[in-house]
């Protein structure tokens, strides 16, 4: 087993993952695989933050979910504390949905309306045989507290609708929180929101990392908010890993043609920003169903070079200190 | 949304920028007198390229400025492309109905507007489904343009889209901007985005304009706290500085705080703040804020 970056005291090992779907154009007609996530290596040590970055349709929900295998892998493994899960039955698997949480985008889709707060966050407990009546009431509370939704006797009877959604996002946070979970798969948890309300929920899930050392997949689109969140950060591409490495040394360098074009498409506030054409790809991310020979990135690659980049496909290269790229003419 | 103040020259662009709630889309949909009947009600005056636009009844409003003179790209207007009709059909219909052309000359001047944003000709046949986002926010600037209006309101026009195909949109607006010397008042509550556009900056709190400059002032050395606030909030990408949330929450517009809206957040707030509404301090860069007052 190799794993870019190194796999010591990992929590989760994604070893060459697979997802493909089978899809029908028609009825009877013969399935086509969509290559959602194609071999992916990848570990997430305990307590760190590995932010996956990629436009959407490049895998990056889908390799979140099949790492805790809410979605079956087709291929590869999956090792969570160093044990194979990748074919462990369900019913065995409990204990897994209890070291493994998710924190999911809509913070509008993801808390049921006709629960209250106390209810929403009650559930796990139960479902997880925690505690007496009062030991749970008492750790509700106490979860309200650590995301700051103050007082919580009268939060805990709140309904979503009375809640902004910041504050939704809060009791999404404190769900995922309550059966101290050791990861945290976290997809996209703060695009719906404000950016003033952005900043105090990454604060938030930094601080609970910190406190409780739990280790976090921040699934993005956004690398201004991977930087200030992650360590490290992953960049996907049609399904691949295109770049892999510390988040400084990543932004500051970055190597892949596709990163540097998601840096460029990312504005700062300046006011010459107006002045200047974005050095944005052209074209759309490729169909995942028959994904470009070779390099998947070369129809929009802008050095993309004949002969080699449609032909071979690049593999991960350490071309700096834990940092890797996909890409025949990285230096 | 209350008291607003802005002018704009010919091939400016006006930034809107401000939390959700604050009364972006409002500001927006009132100076096309789009409010729901029920509960608008217009005040002040709205003048268009030295006309009155407020004396003009309905029907003189709807036929001579609404897309003739000033159209917009609602947010998320992607999505609401009918399924069931060609989207050339649909760009085209206010050219039949406004300009009553025939159906060649508007199919002639539909395919020259998706040229000029960027879609093949072709595209004119083709059904909404059958396009990716990109290329339905595309044929929605298009239908924004097919009249040749000079200003366009840009309502959050890539809110719903990738990072990349919103880069793409920023280049084509860009590009729009400099060839038909548009005029754009461009919503959003994305900062870094608004920078992309704006030769003006407006930032707004609840329903209030308290910060109105040029990009060159507002970006780097913003005046109103609030504005100081909310551009420390943004991540960024270029360098190391961290992002700083903002305490509190924004006011209910129902009952909204006495004094300056923004007082109970504020981190200067001093007793005037409290009972008296700040006016408008400075000579460019205006911002309504008492700190400002006998020169700040």
């Amino acid at each position: 087993m190799y794993i870019p970056g190194g796999a010591e005291d990992a929590v989760l090992i994604l070893d060459r993952l697979e997802t493909h779907f089978k899809v029908r154009t028609k009825p009877f007609a013969r399935p086509l695989s969509v290559h959602a996530v194609d071999d992916v290596s990848l570990a997430i040590r305990k307590g760190e933050t590995v932010a996956v970055v990629g436009e959407s349709g490049s895998g990056k929900t889908t390799l979140g979910r099949t790492a805790v295998r809410l979605i079956e892998p087709t291929g590869g493994r999956v090792l969570y504390d160093g044990q194979d899960i990748t074919h462990t039955k369900m019913k065995n698997l409990m204990w897994l949905r209890r070291k493994t949480q998710i924190v999911p985008q809509d913070p509008y889709a993801s808390v049921n309306p006709a629960f209250t707060v106390f209810k929403i966050l009650e559930e796990p407990l139960i479902v997880h045989h925690e505690g007496t009546t009062e030991e749970r009431e008492d750790r509700v509370h106490k979860a309200l507290e650590s995301v700051k939704l103050i007082p919580p006797d009268i939060f805990e009877r709140k309904f979503a609708h009375m809640l902004s959604g910041g504050q939704r996002q809060r009791v999404a946070v404190a769900r995922a929180m309550i059966l101290d979970p050791e990861l945290i798969i976290a997809d996209e948890p703060v695009s719906m929101l404000d950016a003033s309300v952005r900043v105090s929920i990454l604060d938030l899930l930094r601080q609970i990392q910190t406190d409780r050392r739990v280790a976090f997949l921040y699934i993005t689109h956004d690398l201004a908010t991977a930087r200030h969140f992650a360590n490290r950060i992953a960049v996907m591409y049609a399904g691949k890993l295109a770049e892999l490495g510390p988040v400084g040394s990543v932004l500051a360098e970055p190597l892949h043609p596709y990163t540097q074009a998601l840096m460029a498409a990312i504005p700062d506030p300046d006011p010459e920003n107006r002045f200047r054409k974005i050095a944005a790809l052209p074209g759309e991310p490729p169909s995942l169903v028959s994904p470009p020979s070779g390099c998947r990135f070369h129809p929009r690659c802008p050095i993309a070079r004949q002969g080699l980049c449609e032909v071979e496909v690049p593999a991960l290269r350490e071309l700096r200190p834990g940092h890797f790229v996909a890409c025949h003419l990285a230096v | 949304m209350d008291g607003i103040s802005f002018d704009l020259e010919r091939g400016q662009t006006l930034a809107i920028v401000g939390e959700s709630g604050c009364g972006k889309t409002s500001t927006a949909s009132a100076i096309l007198r789009m409010l729901p009947r029920n509960v608008a009600k217009y005040e002040g005056r709205v003048e268009f390229d030295g006309k009155d636009l407020m004396t003009l009844n309905n029907e003189d409003f709807r036929t001579q400025v609404r897309w003739r003179a000033v159209s917009i790209v609602f947010q998320g207007a992607m999505n609401a492309l009918s399924p069931m009709i060609p989207v050339g059909r649909q760009v085209a219909e206010p050219l039949m109905l406004h300009l009553d052309m025939d159906k060649e000359e508007a199919r002639a001047k539909t395919e020259e507007a998706m040229e000029s944003v960027g879609l093949p000709r072709y595209t004119v046949d083709r059904y909404a489904h059958e396009l990716s986002g990109g290329m339905k926010q595309r044929v929605v600037i298009a239908m924004a343009l097919v009249m040749r209006p000079s200003l366009v309101i840009l309502d959050e026009p890539t809110s719903a889209l990738d990072v990349m195909t919103q880069a793409n949109i920023m280049n084509l607006l860009k590009q729009l901007k400099e060839e038909q010397g548009l005029s754009y008042i461009f919503i959003t509550h994305d900062l870094g985005l608004s920078s992309e556009l704006a030769d003006w900056v407006g930032i707004m709190y609840a329903g209030q304009l308290v910060e109105v400059g040029p990009a060159e002032t507002v970006f780097p050395k913003p005046t109103h706290p609030y504005t100081q606030k909310l551009l420390s909030s943004v991540p960024r990408l270029k360098s190391e500085e961290k992002p700083d949330s903002i305490p509190g929450t924004p006011p209910d517009l129902t009952s909204p705080p006495k004094g300056c809206r923004f007082h109970p957040r504020c981190p200067f707030v001093f007793e005037k703040c409290k009972s008296f509404e700040p006016p408008f301090f400075g000579q460019t860069d205006r911002s309504a804020c008492w700190l400002l007052e006998a020169g700040g």
